[in-house]
């Protein structure tokens, strides 16, 4: 069911944060659906292990960017589960970090592939 | 506050897991795992959960402190559980620390607090801010620190200053005080400031307004201002008493305002003023001859604040060239070439005047850190002991602290919350140390400072003080508390395999023991260094007190009278004395009566150069003396021997022949090899060296400081003659200032008779104070006393603290031991030997700490030895006893365990393998 290790990507310092945040533009969910979308959108690629996950959940909830409620799970009405949403504040982080990555990325791109650029 | 919300964290937490756990399993029992399956495979995912949850908390933030209160939390249910060591532990600090405490807040009064006026950082004392008294001529070494107030009012021409006030320098003057509806006249203390003395200071009245250059004019009314304390204490505290009348010194003055609460003057001293009257008061209270208006005569002192543009340098400079301008001017146009060159080395030195005069600070500085140091070794002792039991207690917890290693606690983590431990123990001691601190800083006021009414320093604890016992307390945690938390901490004891006790347990524990005994053996080195230093101070006051003061004190009272403000003129005094003298001498129950200007240990004495006929100075030699003024029967009464001659008769009260009557010492320097009775001598220079005939001569006798050695004394009667330039003639020397009588039985029954012959023969003559003369010489050796007794506790109390520490340590030791012991004795070994073998093992210890602290206490002795009266710091005799004493209780601090030993049954002990 996991993929082994070493095919596995480890996550950059921060970068986890930015995809909480982006997986949460879709809407309310709690951590294990963030967890499972992260996953099945990278195809099992990254793996989000709990004891980060929930840290940065709770770190990102006391810098504002997410807010937290109890709510009942939309399909299975029997379950209560906390739901992290994002706040404005929580947006503009997105943007400002999306932005700083697409920078890096650029930047990490031109110095791999010189070539490609020209 | 958020460690509050915590729980609710914790819980919103587990529920946050909880469900997502559960979503997780549910949705692998859909892929059709069996439930059990399913939760298995759901929690193999989640991974541990309490790592999660501590993870989430560091993401909070805030960890360290929650740590910290769990910590705190987790210690205090730990010391319950063992009252006994929490509270050996605590009350040990709490006296080290209560004792530091207490000893620096005096310190911090006396030596390092500022006055409490404005801006006193910037205040400048003309002089060294000590010196007192009043005198005449240039200082020995050219640096004046008291001016006349001709001079003063010269200085201030200068206009080095923005503001300059002078102040009387002489202890302030001890009046009688009158006031409507009093009974009797009592003793109060003024003190002469001129007028704008609160304006320089920028004290504001409490009460009214303070004293104003106004009030310091010629023809002014008489103005006073009270005390803060005297208004509260004697005056009723009401804001009636501004513009009241108040007799001081039998002038009455208008009580013009009530000085700040805070306020004791520019000196920090015992019995501060009760009165400031302005400089031109001095002509009330002393008509016959008022200081303020002898130019010459130098007795202010005067404290200012420089001018905004002078540097202290320049101010100097410029202050020196007055003072040598106004002395010259002194000295008019037909001056020697001597004094000239003298006058040239006069100068003046400004110092910073933040906290005023400073004798106590001369007198009591060494006395004090002394003590501050001889504490804070208690305090290391007590540290070490603790340490030591820390370390004990954490050999008991291995078996706790090696399971929670073993389980992957972070080790730093444990080392803190053991280190929180000790540091709730320090606490805990330095808080109940600072109600120690409060009591124990009053009985130091009382002790230094015995025969004094009051004494300006506050005993309850300030901010300054809290912060001393706070970090005093945290450095005493990390002193005891390091090494033990670094030692349990450093490995996974083996006592998880089950290695707790028997021979085995005894050698693992080598480690932790062989700390223990470091730590005993240093307790034993620094007891031996306070031990050995009380030894010394004791046999220090015991030769003060015992050496031979020329006079015997016992059966003498001393009565302190104040004739000077009694309004007596010259010829009423005559009559005064005769009555007196009758009177007293035929009281019954008094042996002998007299009276005289000064008496031993009494405030005694001015020395005055002298010329003795026949006597040629050798070069550079200064001939002085010391000159008192004393009634016939005066050495009888205090028991000094006549030698040759005779005394004063009741004739000589008229001294219608200048005599005198000198020491043996006198003698001894001036008129050896020689009968000197008949030789003449005179005060002054050649010309007056035959003024005053020898017709006796007397013992020595030590008048002024316990310490000194015999001074060359002359004796005159009370009312002779003036001849001219004789300064004792002159004028307050007539006045009686001490009545001295002997009596048959104990001095004190017979005081109230001796007050009641006093107000008989006149009312309105004040009695100051009643004492017994070995009170005196007992207030005189106060400060040798207070430092014996303190090092003689202090010394008890390391005593106590080592032997407990060595008991301790082999009390363990032997717990250690049993089934070795056990095994020793099954094996045929007896109980004395074991009880030997015990005792030599502590007194091995013992020994080493002796060994080590035996040089270090030399080392100690030899930097008091300037504190020491008689003894020398290399005596072996005070190490030795200190060592004796050591030995004898840490023996007996052994035999304890060594008992307990002996009485180990093997069977029982070997069971326990």
């Amino acid at each position: 069911m996991r993929k082994e290790s070493s095919e596995r990507i480890e996550l950059l310092q921060g970068t986890l944060d930015m995809l909480i945040l982006r997986t949460l533009l879709f809407g309310p969910a709690h951590g294990h659906q963030i967890a499972k979308h992260i996953q099945r959108t990278t195809d099992d690629l990254l793996q989000i292990e709990h004891g980060s996950l929930y840290p940065a959940l709770h770190r990102l909830e006391r810098k504002g960017w997410l807010a937290a409620k109890w709510e009942l799970a939309a399909k299975d009405q029997k379950r209560e589960f906390k739901y992290y949403r994002l706040t404005t504040a929580g947006k503009k982080q997105l943007a400002a970090e999306e932005s700083r990555w697409k920078q890096m990325a650029g930047a990490i791109a031109r110095v791999m592939w010189p070539a490609e650029e020209g | 506050m958020k460690w509050f919300r915590r729980e609710n964290r914790d819980e919103d937490l587990e529920r946050e897991l909880r469900s997502d756990l559960e979503l997780e399993a549910a949705e692998l029992q859909e892929r059709g795992l069996s439930p059990r399956d399913a939760e298995y495979a759901a929690r193999r995912a989640f991974g541990n959960k309490t790592f999660v949850k501590e993870e989430v908390r560091r993401a909070w933030g805030g960890i360290w402190f929650e740590d910290l209160v769990q910590d705190a939390r987790h210690t205090v249910r730990y010391l319950r559980k063992s009252p006994g060591f929490t509270i050996t532990a605590v009350l040990s600090l709490a006296i080290g620390i209560g004792a530091n405490t207490a000893i620096f807040t005096v310190i911090d009064a006396v030596l390092l607090k500022s006055l409490p006026v404005r801006d006193p950082q910037t205040l400048i004392v003309v002089g060294p801010a000590h010196g007192s008294g009043n005198g005449s001529g240039i200082p020995l070494d050219g640096s004046f620190s008291l001016y006349s107030y001709d001079l003063y009012k010269h200085l201030r021409t200068t206009h080095v200053f923005a503001e300059l006030c002078a102040v009387q320098s002489t202890h302030e003057t001890d009046v009688g005080v009158r006031r409507a509806g009093w009974s009797e006249t009592e003793l109060g203390h003024a003190k002469l400031i001129s007028g704008n003395y609160f304006d320089v200071l920028g004290v504001k009245a409490a009460l009214g307004r303070s004293i104003a250059p106004a009030d310091d004019a010629a023809f002014a009314s008489p103005a006073a201002v009270v005390s803060f304390r005297y208004w509260k204490g004697r005056l009723g505290g009401k804001s009636s008493i501004v513009g009241s009348n108040i007799s001081v010194g039998g002038t009455s003055f208008t009580i013009v305002g009530v000085a700040p609460p805070d306020f004791y003057g520019e000196e920090l001293e015992p019995d501060p003023p009760d009165f400031w009257l302005p400089l031109s008061a001095d002509r009330w209270l002393n008509h016959q001859r008022a200081l303020i208006d002898q130019p010459d005569e130098h007795w202010l002192y005067l404290i200012g604040r420089l001018a905004p543009d002078v540097s202290v340098a320049e101010a100097q400079i410029r202050l020196s060239s007055a003072l040598r301008n106004w002395l010259l001017s002194r000295e008019g146009s037909k001056i020697s070439a001597e004094d000239c060159a003298e006058i040239m080395r006069a100068h003046v030195e400004l110092t910073p005047g933040g906290s005023g005069i400073i004798h106590m600070r001369r007198n009591y500085g060494v006395t004090l850190r002394l003590l501050l140091g001889i504490s804070l070794v208690v305090l290391l002792i007590t540290c070490a002991n603790i340490s030591n039991l820390l370390l004990a207690r954490g050999t008991a917890r291995a078996t706790e602290t090696s399971v929670r290693l073993a389980l992957g606690a972070n080790r730093w983590r444990l080392t803190r919350q053991l280190l929180t431990e000790s540091l709730v123990l320090a606490l805990a001691g330095g808080a109940v140390g600072l109600f120690l601190a409060e009591s124990g800083t009053k009985l130091l006021i009382a002790l230094f400072f015995r025969g004094t009414e009051y004494v300006p320093i506050s005993a309850s604890p300030d901010l300054r003080i809290l912060s001393f016992a706070f970090v005093l307390s945290c450095s005493s945690a990390m002193v005891f508390g390091l090494l033990p938390a670094f030692r349990m901490t450093s490995r996974i004891a083996p006592v998880i395999r089950g290695a707790s006790a028997g021979i085995k347990g005894s050698r693992l524990s080598a480690r932790s023991f062989g700390l223990g005994a470091v730590l005993v053996v240093t307790e034993v080195a620094l007891s031996l260094v306070v031990l050995a230093g009380a030894a010394t101070f004791a046999r220090s006051l015991a030769n003060l007190s015992g050496q031979h003061f020329g006079f015997d004190r016992n059966r003498v009272l001393i009565l302190n009278v104040d004739t000077r403000h009694a309004g007596y003129s010259y010829t009423h005094l005559r009559s005064l004395y005769r009555e007196l003298y009758s009177r007293l001498n035929a009281l019954p129950g008094v042996k002998s009566a007299s009276f005289s200007f000064y008496s031993p240990f009494n405030g005694c004495c001015s020395q005055f150069s002298i010329s003795v006929q026949g006597y040629t100075p050798k070069p550079n030699e200064h001939v002085h003396a010391r000159l008192n003024r004393v009634s016939p029967r005066y050495f009888q009464t205090l028991g000094t021997r006549l030698l040759l001659g005779r005394d004063f008769a009741e004739r000589d009260f008229l001294g219608s022949q200048p005599i005198a009557i000198v020491t043996e010492e006198f003698v001894r320097l001036y008129l050896p090899k020689q009968n000197p009775i008949g030789k003449h001598f005179g005060i002054g220079g050649a010309r007056h060296a035959g003024d005053l005939e020898i017709v006796g001569v007397v013992a020595d006798a030590k008048y002024d400081d316990p310490h000194e050695d015999i001074m060359p004394m002359a004796f005159f009667p009370l009312l002779q003659d003036k001849s001219s330039d004789m300064p004792l003639s002159s004028d307050e020397s007539n006045f009686v200032q001490v009545i001295e009588i002997r009596s048959a039985g104990r001095a004190e029954t017979i005081a109230s008779e001796v007050r009641h012959a006093l107000a008989e023969i006149d009312p309105g003559l004040p009695v100051l104070t009643i004492r017994t003369l070995s009170e005196d010489v007992n207030l005189m050796l106060n400060r040798e006393n207070v430092i014996a007794s303190l090092a003689v506790f202090f010394g008890f109390v390391a005593l106590v603290l080592s032997c407990l520490g060595l008991y301790g340590l082999m009390a363990y030791s032997v717990q250690r031991r049993t089934s070795e012991i056990g095994i020793r004795m099954a094996l045929g070994a007896r109980r004395g030997s074991v009880i030997r073998m015990v005792v030599r093992e502590a007194l091995a210890q013992g020994l080493a700490g002796i060994l080590i602290g035996i040089p270090v206490a030399f080392a100690a002795l030899g930097l008091i030895a300037n504190q020491l009266f008689g003894v020398s710091p290399n005596d072996p005799k005070y190490c030795g006893a200190a060592a004796v004493i050591l030995l004898l209780c840490m023996t007996g601090g052994a035999c304890v365990p060594a008992l307990r030993a002996a009485r180990v049954d093997p069977l029982i002990a070997l069971r326990y393998e």
